[in-house]
This record gives structure tokens, sequence and C-alpha cells, in this order.
């Protein structure tokens, strides 16, 4: 017995076959809902054609193909042509197993719905009988002209008289089932071609009955076989018998001798759910397993009267020829090979090799990924018990007893980081609410059916929102100062107010994925497409409200390949924020209009399988508040996790040197709105500055100062220029300086003289007043005393700019060196800073970077310095002036 | 120096808390605090954690060290060791007796930590008492001693220098010396000395 290599038929589920009554053709029907119409004959692509989503059986008789399908009726088409040729008949439930009966027109049909019916095919407009008394579903039916048996899920098998439709025989042989989806063994039974005989499988066993007194004529097995069998069938000659398992095994009984004729085995043992003989008698049988794969075996039956040994080997090496030869009385058998025989004998070993190769591969699967389901941000999945319902800015809510179990204390509870805003809250949670979200103004909680909301102003009363309608259920909610919203599985978003006025409806076009909101702001994120080679195709929009109407934006996401949204909300100042599975958070700022990634959370995590969980954004801080937790995303219970910072820096390449740490502060503080910026920012720009300078990077610095624009910025850089005797890029950044003074005047900056800039995006000139002198007073003199320390001190000078620059313009830094004490809490103070270039020590000024936090009072030497300076400017000025 | 003034010593040190308020900073001779925000952990002197943690405002991070599996394994090389192993914290027994005094809610297993750090105590003492014996009964000129906390040496210093010093007026007893009456004071004191010798 010889086995085809297996061939992709349909998709995984049940799949029958059967051969067309000349035996040139089968064809095919299964879960897909497809029909395919195949040829015995090699290299022929399958003709097919889609009936249904799913189809259970299919026969052919008399040019018609007759289906069962997912419509429960019996469709015909013709064949080989494949058109609709009419029903046969409708059921109330599927329809299991077609059966033909061989020696007359009868069509008989398994039903789930526990009746067989019966068709005579030779008498037109019959209604068809119906054999009814089962007490489980049918799952197989055996017809002949005379005898109509049935196998149903009660585990009986019955036959019946056709004509008389009187009950013959009832033998209790099945395992029960409920229905034919959940039955492991199929019981096909099969009637023998003269109608003498009827097999039934019995465990691993295969009865025949004498159909004459109905008692056993033969109990069949093998006793290579151990598994139960499942399917029964006769070969057209009638001395034969197919059997097959649960677990693949193709036995061939020889019913007159009671003996095994051959034991074969499905190639991948996959369970087998269709088979059938080629009606042409060449021993060849077509099957189908569970997994949509179609297998042809031949040579299970003696044509040739040769010795047996000597015929199993051959038909094992070159069972593809043997079939061929077996044919020799089918004309419509043409085969290369046949000819091929004819002509050179036997082929090579290695040409069956190749032919078994160029077999058609399988269809390569793609695995189903799925959609990503929708969450909470900032809340723990549902079946951990105890979990959080939500983690953010205000407060901690806690979810505890296990939904599932009906006795435990179940309870819900808010404990808010500031005792002061409001006391802790414990809430009994009998209505079983899986989802909970807490602003400034309120505690929304919620399960599928209804939202409570609690007002946490004093003396307003909680109120309840019930979804009435029985599809709907709500799976996300959000709540921030002044709404709370709810997005429900119809793809709708509810927006009410704080206090329960219903602002508002709207239809968002795919399944929601998660839900945030910030005070008038609301951000959806939802599915926009099928799952793309594993990229979860997310898009958000950020809605606007404004009294009873909206704005909205279409934002996209951002998300790394292969990721799923891990978290979306807004920062303290409403820029929309998300951070996806790979851990990189990205912002969206509101002028920029595209996601910029802001932190990669996972450089701050020890181990890959770390995760950080954050629960809100700082962004007037430039930080990131969340958990990092151990070899989990989500954070545990006890010991209680606590909060860490992180910096929201943009994930820049060689983040370690310090030329990329003042790049990326510079980047991040430009399209940030973090508090107290102006001086950092300069301070930065000028550090940067230098550093171009110093590596003698002349065009860099340039470039630096062009992009960063500042007029002020720009002043402070030329002086520092022209101090370390760069001319050229004195006189470029001079040009620079007074082409943005003049745009800047066009533009009519009335607070040109404003002392300190107060916006952050937009630095606006402040010193343009300062004067002159005393600035440069003070770069010059700590450049002067040795030119060998000019570079080094390089930095040191920068700082003490910047610092006077931004001191308010009436303050005189040398009034201000005299009473250090006053300032010296200030870090950032000028006088610590000017103490800090150390006029004894001159190895110190060496140490750029850690500058700002040294605090060193020097208040004795000022005196002396000052006369020094005034020395030192005097003849600096008559030197370059 | 008595306990009471190694503790306000070590009071000083900094442990970290989550405040359940919010505040700008405070300003205290030993330097700045804050701003305070509201479940965001900061760190802050032990006595202001305290002084917090009794008005229930917020709730006290037990530090790195204060961990039974840490404490086990510092009980075990001190134990294995015969000269003292370094302590986590220079206070340590202040921090532990403040912390699990007003926040033991707040530490896991705080019993145990309790048993544990008792029992380094109790090592650590009997170390001390047992290095100081040999130290007299030797005669030795000087000892060195490194890893000791304040408390434990102070729980010391009263009585060695003391001891030390009887000793020395014993050594150098000479009755012939002096006048009468200094000669019955010095006797008095041999007498006391041996006593404390015995």
């Amino acid at each position: 017995m010889n086995h085809e290599p297996l061939r992709y038929a349909h998709d995984e589920g049940h799949t029958d076959a059967c051969f067309s009554s000349d035996g040139s053709k089968f064809i095919t029907c299964g879960a897909d809902g497809d029909v395919r119409i195949w040829s015995t004959q090699e290299g022929t692509d399958p003709s097919h054609n889609c009936i249904g989503e799913w189809s259970l059986s299919v026969r052919e008789k008399n040019g018609n193909l007759y289906l069962a399908t997912s419509d429960n009726d019996v469709q015909i088409l013709t064949f080989p042509g494949g058109e609709r040729n009419g029903i046969l008949d409708r059921f109330v439930a599927p329809i299991n197993q077609i059966s033909l009966s061989r020696d007359s027109e009868h069509i008989a049909l398994a039903g789930e719905d526990m009746e067989a019916k019966l068709f005579d095919l030779a008498q037109s407009g019959n209604e068809g009988q119906i054999f009814d008394g089962l007490s489980g579903p049918c799952l197989s039916v055996a017809v002949t002209s005379r005898f109509l048996a049935a196998s149903s899920g009660d585990g009986k098998l019955r036959v019946w008289d056709v004509g008389s439709k009187t009950l013959k025989t009832e033998i209790e042989c099945f395992p029960k089932v409920n229905s034919f989806a959940n039955a492991e063994l199929l019981c096909r039974i099969d009637f023998s071609p003269d109608g003498s005989a009827l097999a039934y499988p019995d465990k691993d066993t295969v009865v025949v009955l004498n159909t004459s007194d109905w008692s056993q004529s033969s109990t069949l097995n093998s006793t290579d076989v151990s598994n139960h069998y499942s399917i029964v069938q006769w070969s057209p000659c009638g001395q034969y018998l197919a059997a097959t398992t649960t677990k693949g095994d193709i036995v061939i009984f020889h019913v007159s001798i009671r003996g095994v004729r051959k034991v074969s085995k499905h190639p991948n043992s996959t369970s087998i759910c269709g088979l059938m003989w080629n009606p042409s008698g060449n021993g060849q049988i077509v099957y189908t397993d569970v997994e949509g794969q179609l297998g042809l075996a031949s040579g299970c039956t003696e044509v040739k009267s040769t010795d047996d040994d000597v015929f199993t080997e051959h038909a094992l090496d070159f069972g593809d020829i043997q079939i061929e030869s077996d044919d020799d009385d089918n004309e419509n058998a043409i085969s290369v090979e046949k000819l091929k025989k004819e002509v050179m004998g036997e082929p090579e070993p290695e040409l069956n090799f190749e032919e078994s190769s160029a077999a058609p591969t399988p269809r390569p699967r793609t695995p189903e990924m799925p959609l990503q389901p929708s969450f909470m941000p900032s809340s723990t999945p549902e079946h951990l018990n105890p979990r959080y319902l939500c983690w953010n800015d205000v407060a901690i809510i806690r979810s505890y007893g296990c939904l599932a179990d009906e006795d435990s204390g179940k309870s819900i509870e808010i404990e808010f980081h500031n005792s002061a805003f409001h006391n802790s809250m414990m809430l009994q949670n009998y209505q079983d609410y899986t989802m909970g979200c807490v602003s400034t103004a309120v505690v929304a909680v919620a399960n599928a059916k209804q939202l409570t909301v609690i007002p946490l102003s004093a003396s307003s009363k909680e109120w309840v929102l019930k979804i009435d309608d029985s599809l709907e259920e709500i799976t996300l909610i959000t709540a921030s100062e002044k709404l709370v919203c709810l997005a429900t599985n119809n793809y709708l978003v509810r927006i009410c107010s704080v206090f329960g006025i219903q602002r508002g409806v709207l239809s968002i076009p795919g399944p929601p994925v998660c839900l945030s909101s910030h005070q008038d702001s609301l951000l959806v994120s939802y599915h926009s497409a099928p799952v793309r080679k594993s990229d979860q195709c997310i898009n958000t929009k950020l809605i606007k409200f404004s009294g009873l109407t909206m704005e909205s934006r279409d934002i996209n996401a951002a998300l790394g390949p292969e990721s799923t949204l891990l978290w979306l909300g807004f920062t303290d100042l409403g820029t929309p924020a998300m951070m996806d599975s790979l851990g990189m958070l990205s912002l969206h700022p509101t002028n920029q209009n595209i996601w910029v990634p802001f932190c990669d959370t996972t450089r701050h995590l020890k181990s890959p399988s770390d995760g950080f969980f954050v629960t809100a954004i700082m962004e007037s801080c430039q930080t990131i508040f969340g958990i990092k937790c151990r070899g989990s995303i989500y954070p545990g219970f006890t010991p209680k996790p606590t909060i860490c910072e992180l910096v929201l820096e943009p994930p820049f390449a060689e983040p370690e040197t310090d030329k990329t740490q003042l790049e990326m502060n510079l980047f991040a503080w430009s399209n940030l709105e973090v508090r107290d910026l102006g001086k950092k920012f300069n301070e930065s720009g000028l550090k940067a500055f230098a550093l171009a300078c110093k590596n003698g990077l002349d065009q860099r610095a340039v470039e630096l100062m062009e992009i960063l624009a500042n007029p002020q910025l720009v002043s402070l850089a030329t002086k520092y220029a022209l101090k370390m005797n760069k001319r050229l890029i004195g006189e470029k950044l001079m040009e620079l300086g007074s082409r943005l003074v003049g745009e800047a005047e066009d533009t009519s900056f009335v607070i040109g003289a404003a002392t300190t800039p107060s916006v952050t995006r937009k630095f606006i000139l402040s010193s343009k007043k300062t004067p002159r002198n005393r600035e440069i007073n003070e770069t010059i003199v700590p450049a002067t005393p040795d030119d060998s320390h000019v570079s080094e001190s390089s930095i040191n000078i920068t700082n003490t700019t910047i610092n006077e620059s931004f001191s308010e313009e009436p303050k005189n830094p040398f009034s201000k060196n005299s009473k250090n004490e006053e300032t010296s809490s200030n870090p950032l103070s000028l006088v610590n800073k000017y103490a800090g270039v150390d006029y004894e020590s001159k190895e110190n000024k060496a140490k750029n970077s850690d500058n700002e936090k040294r605090k060193q009072p020097d208040s004795t030497e000022t005196e002396e310095r000052k006369g020094k300076q005034r020395k030192l400017d005097r003849f600096m000025f008559s030197k370059r002036v | 120096m008595d306990p009471e003034e190694v503790e306000f010593l070590g009071e000083k040190h900094l442990v970290s808390i989550v405040p359940s308020f919010t505040s700008e900073s405070v300003h205290l001779i030993q330097g700045d605090y804050g701003p305070f925000r509201a479940g965001l952990p900061i760190r802050v002197p032990l006595w202001v954690a305290v002084n917090l943690k009794q008005q229930k405002r917020c709730r006290i991070q037990p530090p790195e060290w204060m961990d039974v599996d840490t404490l086990e394994l510092i009980k075990t090389d001190e134990k294995l060791s015969r000269v003292f192993t370094k302590m986590p914290s220079e206070f340590y027994m202040v921090e532990v007796k403040q912390l699990l005094g007003c926040a033991s809610d707040d530490i896991p297993r705080a019993d145990e930590i309790r048993t544990i750090v008792k029992d380094i105590w109790d090592i650590r003492m009997s170390k001390l008492r047992s290095s100081i014996d040999l130290l007299v009964k030797n005669h030795e000129m000087y000892a060195a001693v490194d890893n000791l906390t304040m408390m434990e040496i102070n729980s010391m210093r009263p009585l060695l220098p003391h001891a030390l010093d009887h000793i020395y007026r014993m050594k150098t007893f000479q009755p012939n010396v002096g006048s009468q009456s200094q000669t019955m004071s010095f006797s008095t004191h041999s007498r006391v000395s041996t006593s404390f010798q015995s």
C-alpha cells in the first residue's frame, strides 16, 4: 500500500472526500466551505468552488454533486461543471453525512436534528422518507435498496426496512456524544455492495452483520492496531473492507478469509475523517484528515494474481507506477509514467524521488495574529487578584476579590496620593466592577453594563449610567477633570460631564483599544485594520470638546515593529503620549503633529524581562513616573511598589557623550514645555557651542547658533568666540545676531526688554540693554591671567556669563559678590557660579561639567579681585580697541 | 556619650519616604528638603520621617539592607568572621529601632528583622567583650578595632578607659612613696580595683 505525499486541500476541520462514479476524479469539501475537484492525474490543479462557510459531506451521483453545506441544506452542483443546480432538501440542523446506495438511486442524509432522511432520485418530486426515533444526532447513514442503517449520538446503530419503515434491529455499540462536532469517532457504517452485509466499527474491531438475520457474521480486528475504528467502507468488489482509526491507521481487511490484508498508517498519524474507494476497482483510496490534508493510497487490493510478497515490495518502491498499471483496463487513465515504463522499462528510483518532491507542497499557513484586546491604561490584567484598576498621578484604585468567586468579599479601595486632597475610599464591589479610573474631579468605576461615578467635590451625589441595549457593553472608561467617557463594543464613545450630563456620543471607525482623557480632551485608539504582518494597525483620535461641540484630529500611533500598545495617556500639560510593548514612550507635541520618541524605558531597566509600568508623565518636570517591575510588566502588591522617575530624553545615538547629552536636552526643551527652562536652555546651548569651539569645529559652532536662532544666546556666543580669538566665528555670529535682532524688532516684540523669558518655546531677547562693558569685564577676567589656561577655563567663563546675563538687569554682579550668604541656597546663583572660578588654584578650572553644583564661598578675595579686574579691563580694552 | 546622644546623631541619617501630601521645600539647619510631592519618594532625615509617620502623613520605605535575607547574610558573615564586619549603616541600631518602632506596618517581616538585628548586635557585643578581655589579660599595649559603629563604641567607652586606668594605678602603686594620707587613699583605690578584677 503506497501513500502519495499529502496535499493541502482545506482549512483545518472536518473534511470529506469522494470519487466520481468513473473513478477519474475525486472531490473534497471542507471547513473552508470550498469544494475542490481533483484529477487522479498528476500536475493538474483542482478546480474549486465556494458553496458556503463550511461543508461536511460530498457525494457524486449521475453528474450531480450533493453537498451538505453550512446553510443546513443539500446543495446540488453539476459535475464536473460546478454550477449550482438546485437544492435537494433543507434541514433545521447541519447534515452530517450524505450516503448513496450502491444498488439503487437512493440517497440518505444524516441530520444533526436526530433524524435520517431518504430520497429516491429515480422518482422526481419525491418528498423523502424520514426515519426518526433517534435520541441523538445522526452521525452516519448507510443505505441499500432494502435497508437504511443509521448510527447516532445516543450510541445506537439502528436499521430500518426502507419499504415498511419498520425498525429491524437496534444495537448499542458506539460511544455517546451530544453533537457531531464533538464526536471523536465518526461511526461511519457501510453496507456491502451486494447488500448482504453491514459493517460497523466497534471499538478496536469491525463487526460485519448478516443482513438476512442480523447476526454477526464476522468480527475483524488487527493485532497491530489498538486504536478505535472510526470509519469503515467496503471496496467496490465487496471483498475488502477499509477501516480507519482516530490515530490515522488504515487497515484493509479481507472479509471472506477474515484476515488483515494490509495495515498502513497516515503519514502524520492524523485522524482521518473522509475515506472512499475508487469505484473503478483499482485499489485506490482517497482520504482526508482533520487538518484538511488530502492523501491518496494505492495498491490496497490484490489485482494481479502475483505472489503476495513480491507484489508488496514492488508496490512499496514503485507504487505510483503500480497504480497506473492497475488501470490497464481503464481507458481514462493515461499516464506519462505508464508510457515511460512501457518505453524505458523500470524507472530509476531517483526519478520516483524527484516526482514525489515535485508534488504540490501544502500552502504555507501564516499563524493568525489576534487583534490586541482593549485595555485600561495603568491597570493590571483582570485575571490577577488583587489587581490595580488604575494607578495615576491622583490615586491608586485597587480591586480585591476574584470575580469568578461568588463568596469572597469583593471590594475596591481608592487611595489618594495626597491625603490632604481626599481621604481613602473603600467600596463594596457588589456589581463586579472591572474598570476604574480616577481624576481630581471624580472616581469612575464600571462593569459591562453600568457606570458609576462618584464626584469628589463635597456634597455631590454619585450617579449611575446604565446601558440598556442588550448587545452594547462597556469596554473602556476614562475620567478627567471635566469629562467621564466610556467606549462600548459597538464602536461608540459616550461622553458625560463630571456631574452626569451626557455631553455627546461619537462613533469610532474600529474596535477601541484604549481610552484616555485630560481636561476637555479625549484620546481614543482603535484598530483601523487587521494585523499587518504581526504589526497592530492602531490609529488614534484626539478629540477636543468645547461646550457640546467637538473637534477631532487623527494623530495615528507610534508603535514599534510587532509591538502592541501598552499605555496611552496625556502628560500633565495635555500632550498625548503612548508607550508600546518595546518600552518606547512617544509624545505628540501639540504643534508638531508628529509622534516623537521621548524615552526608551528599556535603557533604564536591568534585565530584558523587566517592564516599566507608566503611571503619569510630568512634562513640566521633564519626567515620567512609573514603576520598575522585575520580571513582569505589571507591578505586584507586596511589598508596595515604589514610584520612580525617568527623564524624558529623546533616544539620540551615542547617548553617553557630552555632546549628545547637550543635543538631547536642547531638542527636548525645544519640543516640550518644561518649567523654569530659560537658564538651562541657554546654558546648554552655550556649552554645546563652547564644546564645538574647543574641538575646533568652527562650522558646527556657527551652525548651532543658526539653528537655535536665539539673539541672546548669539550675543553671548559672540563674546565667547571673540575672547577665544576665533574672529571668524565672531564675525559670523555678529552678523547673525544683528539679523536676529532686526527680525525680533520687526515682529514688534514690545517686551524686548523683559527681564526673564517666561515663554519657553520662543526665547525673548532679554539682555539687549545690558551694559556691554560690564559683561565683557566679567568674561575677560579669568581669561587674562595666563594664555595657556585660556582654553581650560573657557567653559567656566561661559557659565559665569550666562548667569550674569540672566540675572536681572539692575543687579550688579559686583554688589552681589559681596553678599554671598544671601544667595547661598541657590545653586545656580551668580555668586556661587562666580565663586566656582577659583582664582588661586587654576587646575580647578579644568572641571567644567560639575561647576553648577559647586558651592564655594569666596568673598574674602573680592576686594582684591576687583582691583585686579579693573586693571586688566583697562589693559584688555586698550589692546582690543 | 549616652545612647540617647548617639541616637540623636543617627537621626540625621537620610531615609526614603513616600509622602501623602504636597508641599514646598522645608528649610532646616541641616539643609533643604523637598519639595514634597504626594506619592513620590523623597529622602529626608530619619527624625523627619518618624515625625511624619507619626502624623500618618507618609509611608516609610525601608532601607535596602533592612530585609531579612540581607540581614541573614550579614549575620552569618559576622558569625564566621573573627574580626568585625562592616555594617550596612553606621547607625543600624538606631535606624532599626526607630523605623520598627513607628513604621512596622511599612516594613515587611518586621519582627524577624528585629530578631536578626538583635542577634547581630549580641554577636558583635560578645566579640567586643572577648577582645577587650584578651587585651586586658595579655597586657597588650594597643588594639586596632575596625568597623565598629558609634553605638557599639559608646557601649564600651565609659567602662574601658576607667578600668584600664585602675589597672595602671595598681601597677604603679608604690606604698613607700608619698605621705600617709596619700597611701591610704591609694590603698582604698587598690582594694576597689582588686574587687573589680576578681
